[in-house]
């Protein structure tokens, strides 16, 4: 598996070195498997111990703007604030994880809880503004050095993302019993706790990783655009645009989310160069259209739907 | 801090604002309470209504007060035709289903909104907007909020009695308690189901009856009114009619003070912080029976 | 004789309903012990306290000597005792083996080792060659069977079963008595909720009554079904006095 990865990865990166293709095409793959990489991270706690989340902006957002602003105050490489941007992100998963968990918040009050813990976090980076920014956001100093976590070609970000992406695919694709435990939680909690599962400690341990896997990409969200923003790392947009690939693509799958950002995110992009200007905000409403679609034809999402194709 | 003086007409406008809380809690208990169904769209519901009286107001001259029938039927139409076709099929699902259902559908709403009657703002002007009943102490009573509570709380109470004390109030309310002793009874509860999904929403459309001379509309602007409501109807048990009427008023109060006293940003923090630690407390809401 | 399992005065109350009064309950080692009562005399409720579904208000429970009262589910799970459910509570997503598997995990080392007890534990209830399915395409006594892996994946000592033969033909019964049986002579001990007069004749070797939350007597399924209390409280089945 390992190698597959990697081998893809490298073949990947080689392509678009060698062929150098305009620059919205680098983006719209790097942004490709951007998606893909919060939204696998997402799908630890969405989809494979069924707990849908709509907090995990807090997690992106808390990355994005630990890591920059130890940057821009403290001059601290974000490679370094990045671990930052982790523990941030682990503290204020356990922060809601702990009290959901041990009083058996679940499903929609799950959702509705976590969704308000990102509109908090909205408006407090919003009201904050002498620290944050406020609406304004914050434009990332340029240095366009490896050493900063910034480079002047795009290219670059796309073997660090695909790093990234790695690590995490292999990494949940070793823990085999921890998946298990966490589908078992998701079918069925009593079931799963009369066999000795661990239920609070399991889903904890998800909404942990996944916590940490989001603040890295919340990271490299704010070195690749060096622009961050309230409305759009602690997003409640980006808690559903997540949530809707990872769902489209598979929750039951280890690779459904990739697959799902690897064919929305393109149909968002082209969607949004055909309509943008005039009809801004058009392409979202095909996004519901499919989040609708999927929801009445392809409950497991279009990877479920592929493989029983075959 | 802030004088008294503005803290007290913060109390008031935000009482009056109760009412409309309380319609919206309410449609949204008829929805979740009878069919079980987590409608994540109720505010944007809520703002086609609120464009529905401004359109009506601007190319008709009507009367958003008196547009208000034609308003409530619409919405019934929209609510029992999105339930017949988008919410049955997927009743037999897990809740998750549902809930991405109705986000699918205010995605599509306000984006809809969005793309046809673009960012801006839109407010209803003149008549009787502005106007105040002048209290003592120079503190102000809006006319357009006095009316929204009386529209509020009055049909909160009407709804209340039609509930007890008509035949399809008491089926709506059977329904409600036990699904299958209901079904088992003759009761076509599918049809029902859908009554009480139009119902629920129909509720919206008086709110934004009541709402619009108040608020401007714009697209977006259902989002904080569906959190609230869903707070409302938590706070008060899922369910629990009585409880989603004094978490409306409860919460319309707080979310105005508060507004006033700091920043309405930190308002809305506020109350959904209330709200995560009331979650804590007592999950099945303050007044869960 | 030791009891493996042993109830102290155990009382649970809904609101102002006491659902367990004072019950002494005890589950000597390598037994079938039957729980039967009247609908909504407390069995159900007896096995969620003791597994820890349940909090109880007093009384205590011990398993093996030690004091287990009030663990969550999980640990009761890894002390020994395992449950089923009366409404069969399957991983529909999973396949059987994967089910059973779920047991296996916190007993085992790695996937492999989980794997093959999961593979022994089909085989024991006999459903080895069914193990690649799922449970929607298995039969209901099947998946009863299913359920019996299951806890026997986890390394139990003390099966609880809730009602295992809800919905099944006295043909079908039997398959489950036998499997109960079977396993019985491997060193389990069980404790069974039962409604079914033919079936508590047949698998258990003592009977324990509840009526309304208490233990009204114990004994022989032979003795039971001549005590009057009992035909008192329990009048259900046609195949009551001989």
């Amino acid at each position: 598996m390992l190698w597959k990865l990697i081998l893809f990865s490298a073949a990947l990166t080689t392509v678009i070195y060698v062929t150098n293709p305009p620059p919205y095409v680098v983006h719209i793959i790097i942004n490709i498997f951007w998606f893909a990489y919060v939204t696998s991270s997402w799908n630890i706690v969405g989809g494979f111990a069924g707990q849908v989340s709509l907090g995990h902006p807090v997690f992106i957002g808390l990355g994005a703007y630990t890591s920059t602003l130890l940057f821009m105050n403290y001059g601290l490489s974000p490679w370094l604030g990045l671990f930052c941007g982790m523990a941030a992100a682990l503290a204020a998963a356990a922060l809601i994880g702990v009290p959901c968990f041990r009083f058996g918040i679940r499903g929609p009050y799950f959702a509705i809880g976590t969704l308000a813990y990102t509109m908090v976090m909205e408006q407090l980076a919003m009201a904050f503004r002498e620290v944050t920014g406020g609406g304004f956001g914050i434009t990332l100093r340029r240095i366009d050095s490896l050493l900063y976590f910034q480079s002047a070609d795009p290219k670059v970000y796309l073997p660090i993302i695909l790093s990234f992406w790695i690590v995490l695919i292999y990494i949940m694709h070793r823990l085999q019993k921890f998946r298990y435990r966490l589908l078992a939680i998701r079918e069925n909690e009593d079931a799963a706790a009369a066999l000795g599962v661990n239920v609070f400690r399991v889903k904890l341990y998800a909404l942990l990783i996944s916590a940490a896997f989001s603040a890295v990409g919340g990271t490299f969200y704010a070195q690749y655009y060096r622009y961050i923003d309230p409305a759009t790392v602690f997003g409640p947009d980006l808690a559903l645009e997540i949530m809707l690939i990872a769902i489209f693509g598979g929750i039951y799958d280890l690779f459904g989310p990739t697959i799902g950002s690897g064919i929305l995110i393109p149909i968002s992009e082209c969607l949004r160069i055909l309509l943008g200007g005039r009809y801004f905000g058009s392409y979202l409403i095909i996004y519901g259209i499919i989040l609708i679609l999927c929801v009445l034809r392809l409950p497991e999402g279009i990877t479920a739907y592929l493989s029983k194709k075959r | 801090m802030l004088e008294l003086g503005v803290v007290l007409q913060g109390i008031i406008n935000g009482i009056l604002l109760g009412g409309i809380f309380v319609l919206m809690s309410i449609g949204l208990n008829l929805i979740f309470g009878v069919s079980r169904v987590i409608n994540f769209a109720h505010g944007d519901f809520l703002m086609l209504g609120l464009y529905s009286a401004y359109w009506l107001f601007t190319l008709y001259g009507l009367n958003p007060y008196l547009s208000a029938p034609l308003i409530i039927v619409l919405l019934f139409c929209i609510g029992f035709i999105i339930h017949w076709f988008l919410i049955n099929p997927i009743l037999e699902r897990p809740e998750l289903a549902q809930v991405l259902m109705t986000v699918g559908l205010s995605i599509i709403f306000q984006n809809g909104a969005l793309v046809a009657w673009s960012a801006d703002y839109r407010a209803i002007i003149g008549g009787i907007v502005g106007v105040s009943i002048p209290l003592i102490g120079g503190l102000l009573l809006p006319l357009t909020r006095v009316i929204a509570m009386i529209i509020g709380f009055g049909s909160s109470i009407l709804f209340y009695i039609f509930l007890k004390k008509t035949r399809l109030g008491m089926i709506i309310r059977a329904v409600a308690q036990d699904r299958v002793a209901a079904s088992l009874m003759g009761v076509d509860v599918e049809k029902i189901d859908r009554i009480c999904f139009g119902l629920g929403i129909a509720l919206t459309g008086l709110a934004a009856t009541a709402l619009s001379p108040i608020y401007s509309v714009h697209p977006f602007v259902g989002i904080p009114f569906t959190i609230l409501s869903f707070i409302v109807v938590i706070l008060g048990g899922l369910g629990n009619f009585l409880g989603a009427f004094l978490g409306g008023i409860i919460i319309g109060t707080l979310n105005a003070v508060i507004g006033l006293m700091w920043n309405p940003q930190l308002a809305m923090a506020v109350a959904f912080l209330i709200f995560i630690l009331i979650l804590f407390v007592k999950p099945r809401g303050l007044f869960a029976r | 004789m030791r009891l493996l399992l042993e109830t102290i005065k155990l009382s649970k109350k809904f609101g102002g309903l006491w659902a367990l009064k004072k019950v002494d309950v005890g589950v000597e080692d390598n037994e079938i012990l039957g729980i039967i009562g009247p609908n909504g005399a407390g069995k159900t409720t007896l096995f969620n306290v003791i597994t820890g579904f349940i909090k109880a208000d007093e009384g205590s429970v011990f398993f093996n000597g030690e004091n287990i009262t009030g663990l969550p589910p999980y640990k009761i799970c890894r002390k020994g005792i395992a449950r089923t459910f009366q409404l069969v509570r399957t991983f529909s997503k999973l396949t059987l083996l994967e089910n059973v598997m779920i047991g296996a995990l916190s007993t085992t080392k790695d996937m492999k080792e989980c794997k093959s007890k999961a593979e022994e534990c089909l085989q024991m209830v006999g459903l080895g060659g069914e193990k690649s399915l799922f449970p929607t395409e298995i039969t209901t006594i099947d998946c009863k069977l299913l359920e019996i892996a299951k806890v026997l994946a986890t390394s139990a000592k003390l099966l609880l079963l809730d009602e295992a033969m809800v919905g099944l033909t006295p043909t079908e019964a039997d398959v489950i008595i036998s499997t109960i049986q079977r396993l019985r002579e491997q060193g389990y001990t069980f404790a069974v909720i039962e409604h079914v007069l033919r079936t508590i004749r047949k698998l258990c070797d003592r009977i324990v009554v509840l009526h309304n939350g208490s233990v009204i007597t114990t004994g022989t399924p032979d003795e039971m079904i001549k005590d009057r209390r009992v035909i008192e409280a329990y009048l259900g089945e046609e195949y009551a006095v001989t």
